[in-house]
């Protein structure tokens, strides 16, 4: 059964890969959009190994602010570690993101990055949803 | 939605799209491919793409496409793009994450019957001796001195080290060098990553390939490169890893201001830009070309340990078991250079995305060996299916600003891929073809499975019926290594 408030969805790309995501509110779209990428990746964690942390996504329009963070979260993927938002909270300085950290098992593929090909968050009747595509 | 109706043939295999077809194109889009191949890549986006980049400031003449174009982000793959290094831009997504992506082949005197009981022996040899897979570092960890000396000096710093030969240096695109890299312009966390994946070779559609020689159609030329009907040869593809990727992510990121800062209109963001001439595109052009010597330098030292493997394997058994340098070259760069459209010469930066260089005959810039044969063009087929080898012709100096295509092209996305393709079943379907198989990753085999690719032989008759360039050899694989 497909949630209709939060959710990722795989979508069809000839070289790389693709999402749908679809979220509540910023924080959802933040999340959401970083598990997908995971799931595309094939990332399995350490369940019981967490690390706390904040990260500060510099001030500047909402899809650059998206992909700056996952392209956080793939160099943070290269040093063994893989986050889930917990919160975040846009300041004067720029978005301030908690997350928490799981040590990587494994990954089955890489990806280069997040770009910002065909990006466009749309307002919908339920929240925020974008279409995201990932180099790899 | 594009069709077959929308383009004007030239000949067979060149087709165009005029600037008529969207208001804001500035230069037209020309194809070079056969019909069937063009109503292929009808199908997905890749040729919106190609209008897309048509749209950017300062082109000069056309877009010119491969045959074995298909879909990317921003740029389609395959896609080249002349700019006006008076007044055009650079675009970092124009020439993608992974900076000087590209592929060098090394040749043998080993016959393919001399060393046939010892190739899975020398598989899992190679698969040993090159760092390979997703987040696998490199043998060696350098420090930020010597990385900063490997983007300034590119091979050049590997011959000093003994890790190249003279032959290999002169055998490499530009000797291995792009001039005016400056890793001053390069972000700490991008020296980072890429102090420790030198010589690694990632994963993906990377590989290292050992071929047979299956048929040589221009015995001149291959006699010149040391390619033997009968004998082995390396393909070895890969490109800067999380170097260059990470230079690409800064600069994608910081061009974001740039086009509002100089007023660019762009039909996709992820095809950001800046004026050449603009502090922004200088010092990207100073990254990506500082990124572009470590990839060659990469390709350099997994070359040393397929040499090293070739040595134990073969060493005391085979005679004449060497491997020479044919050619390195990069499908994935930005580079100056001089071309003539419609009579007039221009100073353009071109943008390959997926596009070889193909320089033909007495073109500047070819080690003299290939002076008056063409730069050989190294067009990688899928697992399973030929390699060929070409040299660059007068045609695509004339045609396509000196380039050509740089492998078959994917039809089929991953995840289709993933639903229809095993990779166990791929594995053993290629082994009872005479393959040996090593890879990281039996979905990432998959992925990668010959029929999501287009049958290379027909983008090759494509690239041959434009003119872009000539024959000279087919590879068949028997050995395929995948991260």
């Amino acid at each position: 059964m497909v949630n209709k408030l939060i959710g990722f969805t795989e979508i069809a790309h000839t070289a790389d890969l693709a999402l749908k995501v679809w979220a509540p509110d910023i924080a959802g779209l933040l999340k959401i959009s970083a598990r997908g990428m995971y799931a595309l990746m094939g990332v399995e964690i350490e369940p019981d190994e967490e690390d706390i942390r904040e990260l500060l996504i510099a001030q500047d329009d909402i899809e650059s602010m998206l992909v700056d963070y996952l392209n956080e979260l793939l160099y943070c993927c290269e040093n063994g570690i893989a986050y889930d938002l917990i919160s975040c909270a846009l300041d004067e300085k720029g978005l301030v993101v908690r997350l928490k950290g799981s040590k990587l098992i494994t990954i089955a593929r890489m990806i280069k990055a997040a770009t910002f090909h065909r990006l466009a968050i749309q307002c919908t009747d339920s929240g925020l949803a974008t279409d995201i595509v990932f180099d790899v | 939605m594009l069709s077959l109706n929308a383009f004007r043939k030239i000949t067979d295999f060149e087709w165009e799209l005029p600037k008529s077809y969207r208001s804001d194109m500035r230069v037209p889009v020309r194809i070079f491919t056969s019909e069937q191949l063009l109503e292929l890549a009808l199908k997905d986006k890749a040729l919106q793409q190609a209008v897309n980049v048509s749209t950017l400031p300062g082109l000069i003449g056309w877009v010119a496409v491969m045959p074995d174009v298909h879909q990317g982000y921003g740029f389609p793959i395959g896609g080249v793009a002349a700019s006006s290094m008076k007044d055009g831009i650079i675009s970092p997504g124009g020439i993608g994450y992974d900076i000087n992506c590209g592929v060098r082949l090394m040749a043998s005197r080993i016959h393919q019957e001399a060393a046939r009981e010892l190739l899975p022996e020398l598989a899992s040899l190679l698969n040993r001796l090159c760092p390979s897979g997703v987040g696998v570092k490199g043998a060696m960890k350098l420090s930020v001195q010597e990385l900063d000396a490997v983007c300034r000096q590119g091979t050049a710093w590997a011959l000093k080290k003994g890790w190249a030969t003279r032959q290999d240096l002169q055998r490499t695109e530009d000797q291995g060098c792009l001039a005016g890299a400056d890793p001053g312009k390069v972000s700490p966390r991008a020296k980072e990553r890429g102090r420790s994946q030198l010589g690694s070779l990632g994963a993906g559609n990377h590989f290292i390939e050992v071929d047979v020689v299956d048929e040589v159609f221009n015995p001149e030329a291959a006699y010149i490169m040391g390619l033997e009907k009968g004998c082995l040869a390396v393909q070895v593809h890969t490109g800067s890893r999380g170097f260059g990727h990470q230079i690409c992510t800064d600069y994608v990121c910081a061009f974001q201001s740039a086009v509002y800062k100089y007023h660019i209109q762009i039909p996709d963001r992820e095809l950001v830009c800046a004026p050449i001439e603009s502090r922004e595109g200088q010092d990207y052009l100073a990254a990506m070309r500082a990124a572009a010597n470590f990839a060659f330098v990469n390709r350099q030292m997994i070359a040393n340990a397929v040499r090293e493997g070739f040595e134990i394997t073969f060493g005391g058994r085979v005679d004449n078991w060497q491997l020479t340098q044919v050619y390195d070259i990069t499908h994935n760069i930005g580079k100056v250079e001089t071309h003539n459209v419609d009579g007039v010469a221009y100073q353009v930066c071109v943008h390959r995305k997926g596009a070889t260089r193909a320089f033909g005959p007495g073109a500047d810039g070819l080690p003299g060996v290939y002076a008056q044969v063409g730069q050989p063009v190294l067009v990688p087929g899928s697992m399973g299916t030929h390699s060929w080898v070409l040299t660059g012709s007068q045609g695509s100096m004339a045609r396509s600003f000196g380039s050509c295509c740089h492998g078959a092209g994917r039809v089929m996305s991953r995840s289709q891929a993933k639903k229809k393709v095993w990779g166990e079943d791929l594995k053993r379907r290629l082994q009872r073809a005479g393959i040996e198989i090593r890879a990281g990753s039996m979905a990432g085999l998959a992925e990668e499975a010959p029929e999501v690719y287009k049958d290379v032989d027909q983008v090759i008759m494509s690239v041959i019926g434009a003119g872009l360039a000539s024959r000279v050899a087919r590879l068949k694989p028997l050995i395929v290594i995948k991260g």
